[in-house]
Parts: C-alpha cells; sequence; structure tokens
C-alpha cells in the first residue's frame, strides 16, 4: 500500500481512515485499529507541522503486512529533517512550545506500536517506520 | 469534531464529539477560549467520553484549555470513560496535571 497525500492538517483523517482500512484484512481489535491510526496521525501531523512548518509538502505513507500478522507503516516526507533524532523521541520534548504542542508525538507512537524507528537528515526529510503484530485472534468455532 | 456547551450554575459544561486532532484542534481553540473566559463561567467541565479518537494534539489542546481556565482562576476538569483515551491520557501524564472523573455528576459534584 503507498499513500501520496500534501502535508495539509485536513489529510490527517484521511490518512488515519486509509491505514485503518489497509490493517483491517488481517481482522484485528478495535484496540489495536485506534491505537495503529494514533500512530499514524502522529507521525503525520510531525510532518506536517515540524517538517514542512509553513510550506505544503509531499508526504508519503507505506504500509505492509507480513506473513506472522506484523504491520509495519512507514511515514516519509521531505522537509527540513530533525537534528538530534534522539533528543526529539525523549517524551515532552518539543521545538514549538508556544504551540500547545504536547511534546509526546514519538512517546504515543512507541507506546501503541511494538517498535519504532526513526531516521532522519537534515534538509532532506524523515522517515519513521513502526511496525505492531496484530494479535491472531480464535478461529469464530472455537468461540461459539 | 463537534460540541455542546451548556452553562449550568456557574459551571461550563463542554462535550465533544467527533475527533479531537491538530486540524480540529486549530479550529476550536479560540471558541473554546472564547467560553472558558466567559464571566459567567466558574468551573468548566470538559467530557471528552464520546470522542471517536484523539492524537497528543488533542492532549496540547485539553492542556492549552486548562492554561486559560487557570489563567482566569477558574477550575477545569476532565470526563472521560474511554479505556483508550485513558491509555493516551495516562501515556501524555496529563493526570498529574488535570483532574479526571468517569461521569459528570462526579465532576459536577
Amino acid at each position: 500500500m503507498e499513500l501520496k497525500i500534501p502535508s495539509k492538517s485536513q489529510n490527517e483523517a484521511f490518512a488515519r481512515v486509509a491505514v485503518a482500512a489497509f490493517v483491517a484484512q488481517l481482522d484485528p481489535t478495535l484496540d489495536e485499529v485506534t491505537e495503529i491510526k494514533t500512530a499514524v496521525s502522529e507521525a503525520v501531523t510531525n510532518s506536517i507541522i515540524h517538517a514542512y512548518e509553513d510550506k505544503i509538502g509531499e508526504i508519503i505513507i507505506k504500509g505492509k503486512i507480513y506473513e506472522n500478522y506484523v504491520v509495519e507503516i512507514e511515514v516519509i516526507d521531505f522537509g527540513k529533517g530533525i537534528e538530534d533524532v534522539e533528543l526529539a523521541r525523549q517524551p515532552l520534548f518539543t521545538t514549538k512550545p508556544d504551540q500547545e504542542r504536547s511534546g509526546m508525538g514519538f512517546t504515543v507512537m512507541e507506546t501503541f506500536m511494538d517498535k519504532l524507528e526513526v531516521t532522519s537528515e537534515v534538509g532532506r526529510g524523515t522517515c519513521v517506520r513502526m511496525f505492531k503484530a496484530i494479535k491472531k485472534r480464535k478461529s469464530e468455532g472455537a468461540e461459539n | 469534531m463537534d460540541f455542546e456547551a451548556i452553562i449550568m450554575e456557574g459551571t461550563l459544561i463542554l462535550k465533544i464529539k467527533g475527533e479531537l486532532d491538530q486540524y480540529n484542534a486549530d479550529r476550536y481553540r479560540l471558541r473554546f477560549d472564547m467560553k472558558i473566559v466567559s464571566p459567567e463561567v466558574q468551573k468548566v467541565v470538559i467530557d471528552i467520553s464520546e470522542l471517536s479518537f484523539m492524537d497528543s494534539s488533542g492532549v496540547g489542546f485539553l492542556v492549552g484549555r486548562f492554561r486559560t481556565a487557570k489563567a482566569f482562576a477558574k477550575e477545569l476538569v476532565l470526563v472521560c470513560n474511554s479505556n483508550y483515551i485513558n491509555k493516551l491520557l495516562s501515556t501524555c501524564g496529563i493526570e498529574k496535571l488535570i483532574k479526571k472523573y468517569t461521569t459528570i455528576e462526579e465532576a459536577l459534584s
């Protein structure tokens, strides 16, 4: 799955819904879907607010499903990049405290997903890769 | 996102429905603050039980409204009975800052 959207905040809802629809084929629980949607929303918001700031750029969202029910979501932008990724991932760290940014975006992604990788180059852009294992549900026959 | 505002005996109840993300936070910030600073309001209750989605931008929005209320010496509390949103709020450490109740009745008492 690959999706390309302009970095406008009204596209966040669309990005979340598209990823949720993609993940639906694994029959996830409502909680699992909501957690993935939240993580996607955080990554897309970061690209809009921080990577592109006042200009509109391109955000690419990729989705992959592995055999063992693991979902991989990538959110890629070509914005200004992150100088110090380790620092940016710290809870409460924000470069925009005046704009009511909570500084919890990466922490939420880490909490709601199983694994988070962030690669960034100043002036080139940022790629956030997130993984989550969807728990295999009992077959319907076994439940009834 | 949509909301209802009711004032009852000096308490402003703001019930938010739908999705609280960056887009909606930007759209509703000023409208909420105008209601919070109104002189007839002494206490603010924000009910987020019926939100279908919220992320950390929503958390930033709630903290922002809490700060507005505090600047005008008003109390602001939250009502939330959604497991998912409670997990988000505790991940962001908001419970240390803003009082949270599970029902409107508890928040009003």
